[in-house]
């Protein structure tokens, strides 16, 4: 089991033992820079790592390793808009998404997706997201105009759906051809019209690849699930001790099972400094607070990229913080563990199993 | 004698490629993995980027955003003089033996 993780400094990764208990860490790499995303496509039978550095001075640029993140290398070609015209630059490559069939998605800001399928050595953007008609009227949330989430259906590679804040969830049947928004029941507290087409400030979904039709979706204000792919939505968080947050995160192996980290808006910390990990086993209906082994007293959050879920028995989940700790359970939330402190501000969590 | 002066113009508008000296800062030196002091041929700026690109992929995309646009932290000196970041700066004209710089601006905290 791998732990790659991103961070405000480089990316790190942690190595662990088939039991998940002692951990090894490697890193950091790419020379300090600002890591957004580090993932592992698994497609070809060998993993191949992508890493979304952003570099303050030469641009955003992917990185590839063929050797598990021993070495890696700088993509010659990035995620780059082609209308000159549109003014449009991307400052920050924000989400990196492998389909499974050797393609990898990009999320970036300002909010576009654009598509390799060379491994990192060409990209193709979206025209018909890029640049949709109503580009003009988006506006961007606190941490900027981004697309940080793709979703590939697993069985109709097809049916993308995105989200971008502020703008909430778009989602496409025909590969890019045509999008819709998909915020349907999607509350937009801070507009005087709470449910707007779109100008939603959707922070994560996520889902089980076994149902990829139900979706959970963390809100600005608001936790949802859908069971149609995004086309409808239903509220599910009403019982949490705040419906403000940032990851969402689904088991991979236990249907209905999912993760969230409640945070007061103002401060992004666990109200009254108790952070928690609540879990709902029911599909939504329901919540508990776990916290065994968790801080009482803690003072940071969970960045939206900072949750990964593995797909082993028990299920395992990681929380990387906004003050360098990582903290993880090995039983769904019973008993929780530090694996880490002293990291830099981390971005982002993904697991490669071993 | 009005072919002879239409060649003439535009031979004369046509740019010249100069041997120009470029230095680098470590921080690209070590981002892009090439040598920080090095002469190439160019007759502008924007020359002189396509140039170095041609044999060090993924350089112009370091300097310049895709609406062509030095980027925020990426200063150009000719001759000590500093490039502003409008697209149009790219095609700052150089001379045989000009100087170019490619600087980090002091950013952070």
């Amino acid at each position: 089991m791998k732990l790659l993780v991103g961070t405000l400094k480089g990316g790190f990764i942690f190595e662990g033992d088939l039991a998940r208990k002692s951990w090894k860490l490697r890193g950091p790499f790419f020379d300090g820079y600002e890591t957004y995303d580090v993932v592992a496509d698994t497609s070809s039978g060998k993993p191949e790592l992508y890493a979304a550095v952003n570099t303050w001075t030469w641009g955003p640029v992917i990185y590839k390793s063929t050797d598990q993140g021993k070495s890696w290398k700088r993509s010659k070609k990035n995620p780059r808009f082609s209308r000159k015209d549109s003014g449009l630059a991307v400052k920050r490559v924000w989400n990196l998404q492998p389909d499974g069939e050797g393609n990898l998605y990009a999320g970036v800001e300002p909010a576009a997706l654009f598509v390799s399928r060379d491994g990192s050595d060409s990209w193709e953007e979206f025209e018909a997201l890029n640049y949709h008609s109503t580009r003009a009227k988006w506006q961007p949330g606190q941490g900027g105009l981004c697309l940080h989430t793709i979703l590939i259906h697993p069985d109709n590679k097809k049916k993308i759906r995105v989200a971008i804040s502020a703008v909430g969830v778009l989602g496409s049947d025909d590969a890019g051809e045509r999008w819709r928004f998909m915020n349907n029941n999607i509350r937009a507290d801070f507009n005087p019209n709470k449910h707007p087409r779109y100008g939603q400030c959707v922070h994560k979904i996520d889902y089980n690849p076994d149902q990829p039709d139900t979706l959970y979706l963390q809100n600005h204000g608001g936790v949802y699930r859908s069971d149609d792919y995004g086309k409808n939505w239903v509220e599910i968080g009403k019982h949490l001790s705040s419906d403000f947050g940032f990851p969402i995160g689904v088991s991979k192996t236990r249907p209905g099972v999912a993760y969230v980290v409640p945070l007061i808006g103002n401060g992004r910390f666990a109200p009254d400094g108790k952070f928690r990990v609540w879990v709902t086993r029911d599909a939504g209906k329901t919540w508990l607070p776990t916290g065994r082994g968790l801080p009482n007293k803690a003072y940071f959050g969970v960045l939206r990229e900072a949750m990964a879920i593995d797909a082993e028995e028990p299920g395992g989940v990681y929380c990387g913080t906004t003050d360098g700790q990582v903290y993880y359970t090995r039983n769904e939330g019973r008993t929780w563990e530090r694996m880490a402190e002293n990291l830099p501000r981390i971005t982002s969590l993904s697991v490669l199993a071993a | 004698m009005w072919d002879d002066e239409q060649s003439s113009y535009h031979a004369a508008s046509a740019s010249v490629l100069m041997p120009i000296r470029v230095y680098l800062t470590q921080m690209l030196v070590r981002h892009l993995g090439m040598e920080a002091e090095f002469t190439a041929e160019a007759g502008t700026v924007e020359e002189l980027l396509d140039a170095i690109d041609a044999d060090h992929q993924g350089f112009r995309d370091s300097i310049c955003d895709e609406s062509g646009r030095i980027r925020i932290y990426v200063n150009v000196f000719v001759n000590g003089r500093m490039l502003g970041r409008e697209p149009n700066a790219l095609s700052t004209r150089l001379s045989d033996g000009d100087e170019v710089h490619i600087l980090a601006s002091v950013a952070g905290g």
